[in-house]
């Protein structure tokens, strides 16, 4: 029998290679990504935990939901335009390469 | 349902979009027109938000909104924020070749974004709220496209950001798990925080998520660079209002929402805290940059400013508000004048700064003014903010020796930060200058915002009792249980 | 039937997911994308299976769609190719893994001390439901965020867009 702990479980395991991800990739866009799938495992718990409150609460964390893939699809087209901005500067998409902000 | 009590949202979200509209008929020689009207625009609802009187808590939307003395004192502070923010926008915005228009109306959205987080009761509502102002920030970072470093800022401070939002929405979805609710249920049930594991995981993942928007210790990183890298006028919007902003919300969750899982937290608010103080304090030492020697200045003041949140009281709330109007004042004085003082292009050293006072010695003044008020000398704001707050940490040590530690912190890192602010003094009025340099032409807008800054740092500092009396009142509209 | 639907969809994601922020086989970003791309398909799968289906939808067309078409877009139109010379550094990468690994492991501990029914009401209600919660419980956050929207197409337009001198 499948419960709301096996579906948490998924979640926070997502999370987790979501964290590494963002944490030891250099590429911006890959990143980016990893941030992507960190707010995905966050989604996926409220959908889980919603469905477990019932009705009422449950179609709050629907909404809150929707709203976060809203915000995270805006967030990651700003990050995009940044990169390509930045690219147009210098051929690379690589965060380690800033001598100015460096120290 | 009482949608009249978001008026002031409601007027500065407005003004933004009527300025990206409006901007489409204006011919380029006149954009700077709209900025001065979206300074107006701002200003009359700054004097608008004295019509709404600091009673019992009001709702709307369902109680996701919520007007208090809290919120309407942070609304007024970060409209105040605003105008100088734009003003030094419009003075700055003349580098760019064109987008003045479209630099005010983000400046706006930010602001729209920090007044809904002042009234956030709902973590819905904190969530959006946190993210307009966040999201429209990252624009702001890197307005400056033509400049590498603005830009590089930018990403920094989106990756971050970014990374800072998933573990608020991770918190917020395991509070929810725990709670069964997305209500802050502050003023009705016993809080949060009482037994459940999740809540508790849930709450610590919420505090990173917003102290990076403070930028205390372990969430960092970003505040050096991004405050470097930035346009001066998004750094002191992001200095004075999103720091503002961050504590508005800490306050609510911390003090209002959760004060059993704070009060069981106490000792690592503590360690962060002071971790803060001296980290931001010892790494400013070094620093040639002046936005730079401000970013990390600005974790020490976070650090300063956690001290009226671990004593869990409402005098502590009060003395961090008594203290963010001053820090604004300050600091918001400090960018205007590295937004001024320095050609289009070059970086922010604070050995060019020598000989400002030949070149102007209002901005010379104003800086120096702003220094010493960040140091904490009497008579100016800043002292008195720092009194309040160690006062508060001092008491509580006569209960608990654990406190003395901090007080002890706080205390060497006032002392060691004295060392850097009069470096900057000492290069504006003691240091001969390179090269003869012209002198500084300052706008009427620009002075006269710098003017307001000034006036706020001795008046409030040489009289203290009217904004330590509306802090109070603030404070004292906190529902702690 | 779901039970085992469950375990295929949450395999998917994390295999997926993994291979998607490291890749043993291919260090094209490309690549990645498209297992970010499988992943969020899986995690639409689970949400359905949630009985969330109007979100599972949304999940497939915002975030499979809109979202991972606009990253394979900028990987193709930067070509970028960079990443396969680079070597990650590896203590590095480590230290970070474990602190994820440690974090996840703390997240999951907590999920499975709080408790919960082994079977929960089912979720009534689909997009009419939801519409109808959005425009009335959830109609400040909703309209909050059309502006973010706003601020952030402002933003975009005025990054990506060619200096004119």
């Amino acid at each position: 029998m499948i419960t709301a702990h096996h579906y948490l479980a998924v979640a926070a395991m997502l999370f987790g290679i979501g964290l590494a991800g963002a944490l030891t990739r250099r590429n911006s866009i890959l990143v980016l990504m990893s941030i992507e799938l960190m707010l995905n495992a966050a989604n996926l718990n409220l959908v889980a935990f919603g469905r477990q409150a019932g009705w009422e609460q449950g179609s709050q964390a629907a909404l809150w939901v929707m709203c976060a893939i809203a915000i995270a699809a805006a967030e990651s087209g700003v990050g995009l335009a940044l990169i390509l901005a930045i690219y147009r500067h210098r051929r690379s998409a690589h965060l380690d390469e800033s001598p100015p902000l460096k120290g | 349902m009482n949608a009249i009590l978001t008026m002031p949202e409601m007027a500065v979200t407005a003004l933004a979009l009527g300025l990206l509209v409006l901007d489409l008929w204006t011919p380029a020689d006149r954009k700077g027109d709209l900025g001065i009207a979206a300074i107006g625009g701002l200003a009359l609802i700054l004097a608008g938000s004295f019509l709404f009187g600091a009673g019992a808590p009001q709702y709307a939307f369902g109680g996701m909104y919520v007007l208090d003395g809290m919120a309407l004192f942070f609304k007024r502070l970060m409209l105040g924020v605003g105008v100088v923010a734009l003003a030094a926008a419009l003075e700055y915005s003349k580098r760019f070749a064109a987008g003045t228009a479209e630099y005010c109306a983000l400046i706006l959205l930010a602001v729209s974004g920090m007044m809904w987080a002042a009234s956030a009761n709902h973590w819905a509502l904190l969530f959006v709220s946190v993210e307009l102002m966040t999201v429209t920030f990252y624009v702001l970072v890197s307005f400056e496209r033509t400049r590498m470093p603005s830009l590089e800022a930018g990403v920094k401070y989106l990756i971050l950001g970014a990374l800072a939002s998933a573990f608020l929405v991770y918190g917020v979805a395991l509070v929810f798990g725990g709670t069964g609710t997305l209500g802050f249920a502050g003023d009705s049930g016993p809080g949060l925080g009482t037994g459940s594991v999740l809540v508790r995981v849930g709450l610590a993942l919420v505090l990173a998520g917003l102290g990076f928007k403070i930028g205390m210790v372990p969430c960092q990183f970003w505040a050096p660079d991004v405050y470097q890298g930035a346009p001066a006028p998004t750094a002191a919007l992001l200095a004075a209002g999103s720091k503002a902003a961050g504590f508005a919300l800490l306050l609510r969750v911390l003090l209002e929402a959760a004060p059993d899982w704070a009060l069981e937290m106490r000792p690592v608010l503590m360690l962060i805290a002071g971790a803060s103080i001296l980290y931001g304090n010892l790494c400013a030492i070094p620093q040639r940059n002046l936005k730079r020697l401000l970013g990390y200045s600005s974790i020490a003041h976070a650090g300063y400013m956690l001290l009226g949140i671990v004593v869990l009281e409402r005098a502590g709330a009060a003395a961090i508000l008594f203290y963010l109007a001053g820090y604004a004042c300050a600091v918001l004085a400090a960018f205007l004048v590295a937004a001024l003082a320095f050609d289009p292009g070059e970086p922010e050293e604070i050995p060019a700064l020598a000989g400002l006072h030949r070149r102007s010695p209002y901005l010379a003044a104003a800086l120096a003014l702003s220094m010493i008020s960040l140091a904490g000398i009497p008579p100016l704001v800043g002292f008195f903010g720092k009194f309040l707050l160690l006062k508060g940490v001092v008491l509580a040590a006569f209960d608990s020796r654990s406190f003395g530690w901090l007080a002890g912190v706080a205390l060497a890192g006032i002392v060691t930060s004295f060392y850097y602010y009069f470096g900057v003094v000492r290069a504006i009025y003691w240091s001969a200058p390179a090269a003869e340099r012209p002198p500084i032409a300052v706008s009427r807008v620009a002075g006269a915002a710098l003017g307001a800054c000034l006036v706020g740092i001795v008046a409030a500092g040489v009289f203290p009792s009217p904004l330590l009396e509306a802090a109070r009142l603030a404070a004292g509209a906190l529902r702690i249980p | 039937m779901q039970d085992l639907l469950f375990y295929v969809f949450a395999a998917v994601a994390l295999i997926a997911g993994f291979l998607a922020v490291a890749n043993p086989f291919s260090r094209n970003p490309l690549a990645s994308a498209l297992f970010l791309a499988v992943a969020l398909v899986a995690v639409s799968g689970l949400f359905v299976l949630l009985h969330a289906f109007f979100l599972g939808a949304v999940q497939i067309l915002i975030y499979a769609g809109a979202v991972m078409v606009l990253f394979l877009f900028v990987i193709m139109l930067l070509d970028l190719r960079e990443e396969q010379k680079r070597r990650a550094r590896k203590v590095a990468a480590g230290l970070a893994s474990a602190l994820a690994l440690a974090l996840a492991a703390l997240i999951s501990a907590a999920a499975l001390a709080g408790g919960g029914p082994a079977d929960p009401p089912a979720l009534e209600g689909g997009a009419r439901a939801l519409g109808r919660a959005l425009f009335t419980d959830f109609l400040l956050p909703f309209e909050i965020v059309a502006v973010l929207l706003v601020a952030a197409m402002v933003g975009v337009v005025w990054l990506s867009r060619k200096e004119a001198a």
